[in-house]
């Protein structure tokens, strides 16, 4: 479903050069939640761009659904972001003017999806990640944990193919962050979406159905390759 | 289906844009209020301008009449003594066209001549106007402070203006009551003929005018026509001077009437009154200028102040563009995310100074208060003209220094890489 194959991505840091990722390749199948580790620097969030095609490698290519993301514009990116990739940021990034039920909308808006189908699926995500309740309340008004529920159900709310976290539990305390980790396995289960969740957090490792580790760039053990995938 | 995308999606980014501008209250009321300023100031100044143009306009046709019709020569100053001077005949047909013309409502005719007038004990020299007492647009031109204005039948009668009356030693007192006689003493007015010879009459002083002039008062002497052609020893007439229906048929009439003119082979050259209003067109080319200084000078207040909201706004939401951008928002949306949030903030602040300034004029026009402009001598009033045209115009000013202002950092916020605004702290 996702491969990203001899992944290469160095950046200038005035005259120096950092290599970010050298030569990862990771493939991942439907259904899979992959949880990518490792430490600070590693590369984690790098990969992560890369597969959301809101960077571009130096050298190598992603494929999603067997596309590669390096043939496609700015706006193909976009679309394709749109419809087929959902994300989910370390620091929540919801839009703070907009209440939680349209943040979870916005992406529908942008899709172009009717009124009467966006109340539908936005309530109903609303519901599985359990802030119905809250779903006037703006970002400022919703804790951590909450608010990063928010966000998981604006990821999921287009029916993506694929969900990339990075790091959803790194501001939030252990009960918040569990009860994240928990509501995204069993999101990835009941929606069959695939996951690929970047983190540094050991205890997030324990949802993984498969569990890779980046260090200096590159895979240091698990498989990047599923070899029965 | 993509416009339709779109155009959901424009409308989503036009309610964000709404709800940014109200998140910092405090920076936003700032911003509308120098835009309200700088448009309320531009606006009531426009309409002050405006006022003064009007009333110029107003008083040139009061004074100048709506057309002037004459011998070119005497336009261009090119006539050898006065041979431009209009023959009885000639003024005769140039009537009997005048009153075949639509817009025509009535005429008169002047006559000028220089001279030197005195009492016993003073003189100096005058420029006389010869009109036609029975005329009823005849006298309009002046302000009478003192006495009588001339009356039909009149012929050893003047009005001297105010200036000219001191100078010569004319009191109040000395006016003669106009019926039953003229007790006080005359003036003796001296002037060439139109063949150069010496003339000399007595003229009976009956009031006093003004034009809000003071140079020209202290010259201006007004006599009945019948005084002036004696005096010059001629039948003719140096102009013919039209009121028509309404000013604004001024330039219609007066190409109706050339046409007529050079048809029935009538050398004759036509003025309007604003091509006589020379003081009135320097005035107004001074004020445009000054109103496109400080509209420049509103425009770039304004630009600046969105710019630095917009700038400052842009700087605060990175993190927010990079998320919007990632959710798969279009650069064209994002662009016109920030544009739409600079021109709600211009039309907040241009609509609130359109207002204000509109209050401000009324408030002025209902205060009646009367000022001296320099250079003259009679009080006018102070007004602020309330006409749709400058109130849209303003606010366009406005609307556009906002939308141009808004653009650089609208621009920005499109280009910025995702990755690098996501990251930004």
């Amino acid at each position: 479903m996702l491969k990203a194959l001899h992944l290469v991505k160095d950046y200038r840091v005035g005259k120096e050069t950092v290599h970010a990722l050298r030569d990862v390749t990771v493939e991942v199948a439907t259904g899979e939640f992959l949880v990518i580790s490792g430490p600070s620097g590693s590369g984690k969030t790098t990969l992560l761009n890369l597969i959301a095609g809101i960077d571009r490698p130096t050298a190598g290519e992603v494929y999603l659904e067997g596309q590669p993301l390096s043939k496609l514009s700015d706006r193909q990116l976009a679309q394709l972001r749109r419809e087929k990739i959902g994300l989910i940021f370390q620091t929540f990034n919801l839009i703070p003017v907009l209440s939680a039920y349209e943040n979870v909308e916005y992406p529908l808006v942008l899709l172009g999806v009717r009124r009467s189908e966006r109340r539908r699926r936005v309530t109903t995500l609303l519901e599985e990640v359990g802030l119905s309740a809250m779903a006037q309340r703006r970002p400022d008004e919703l804790s951590g944990g909450q608010r990063q529920r928010v966000a998981i159900a604006r990821a999921l709310v287009t029916n993506p193919k694929v969900v990339l976290a990075d790091e959803p539990t790194a501001h939030l305390d252990s009960e918040a962050g569990a009860q994240v980790m928990h509501i995204m396995r069993r999101l990835n289960e009941e929606h069959k979406v695939t996951f690929v969740v970047v983190t540094h957090d050991p205890v997030v490792a324990r949802y993984a159905s498969r569990l890779l580790h980046l260090r200096d760039g590159r895979v240091a053990d698990g498989q990047g390759v599923q070899e029965n995938a | 289906m993509g416009a339709w995308r779109m155009g959901k999606g424009c409308r989503r980014m036009l309610k964000i844009a709404l709800r940014n501008v109200f998140r910092n209250r405090r920076r936003t009321l700032v911003s509308v209020a120098v835009i309200a300023l700088g448009t309320a100031s531009l606006f009531v100044f426009k309409g002050y301008f405006d006022f003064i143009d009007w009333g110029m306009g107003e008083g040139a046709v009061a004074q100048y009449g709506h057309l002037q019709i004459a011998d070119p020569r005497f336009w261009d100053s090119t006539a050898e003594g006065y041979e431009h001077l209009l023959s009885s005949e000639k003024l005769h047909h140039i009537v009997a066209i005048l009153k075949d013309d639509p817009d025509y409502e009535a005429f008169t005719v002047q006559l000028t001549f220089t001279g030197i007038v005195g009492t016993a004990k003073k003189s100096s020299v005058f420029l006389a106007t010869g009109v036609e007492p029975e005329s009823e647009i005849a006298s309009f031109q002046y302000i009478l402070s003192e006495g009588d204005y001339l009356q039909p039948g009149d012929q050893n009668t003047v009005l001297l203006g105010a200036g000219l009356a001191k100078q010569i030693g004319m009191r109040k007192e000395d006016l003669g009551p106009h019926e039953g006689g003229y007790p006080g003493p005359p003036v003796v007015v001296m002037a060439t003929t139109v063949s150069g010879q010496y003339n000399a009459r007595n003229l009976f002083v009956i009031g006093f005018v003004e034009t809000g002039q003071p140079e020209y008062d202290a010259r201006l002497a007004v006599v009945p026509l019948s005084f002036a052609q004696s005096i010059l020893n001629t039948q003719g007439v140096e102009k013919v001077i039209v009121k028509l229906k309404s000013t604004a048929a001024t330039w219609q009439a007066k190409q109706r009437l050339e046409r007529a003119f050079a048809k029935a082979g009538l050398a004759l050259q036509i003025k309007t009154w604003d091509e006589l209003a020379t003081l009135r067109k320097q005035l107004g080319a001074w004020f445009s200028a000054i109103y496109r200084f400080m509209g420049t000078a509103i425009f770039v207040l304004v630009f600046f102040s969105i710019l630095e909201v917009m700038t400052m706004s842009f700087f605060e939401r990175m993190r927010e563009i990079g998320t919007i951008r990632a959710l798969g928002t279009l650069r064209a949306q994002v662009f016109a995310l920030f544009v739409s949030e600079g021109l709600v903030i211009g039309l907040l602040g241009g609509l609130l100074g359109i207002g204000l300034g509109w209050g401000i004029g009324w408030l002025i026009n209902e205060a009646n208060i009367y000022y001296v402009p320099p250079g003259t001598a009679r009080a006018v009033p102070l007004g602020v003209r309330l006409v749709l045209g400058n109130a849209i115009g303003t606010f366009l000013i406005a609307s556009c220094s906002t939308l141009v202002s808004a653009i650089y950092p609208a621009w920005r916020a499109a280009r910025i890489s995702v990755v690098e605004a996501l990251r930004y702290v």
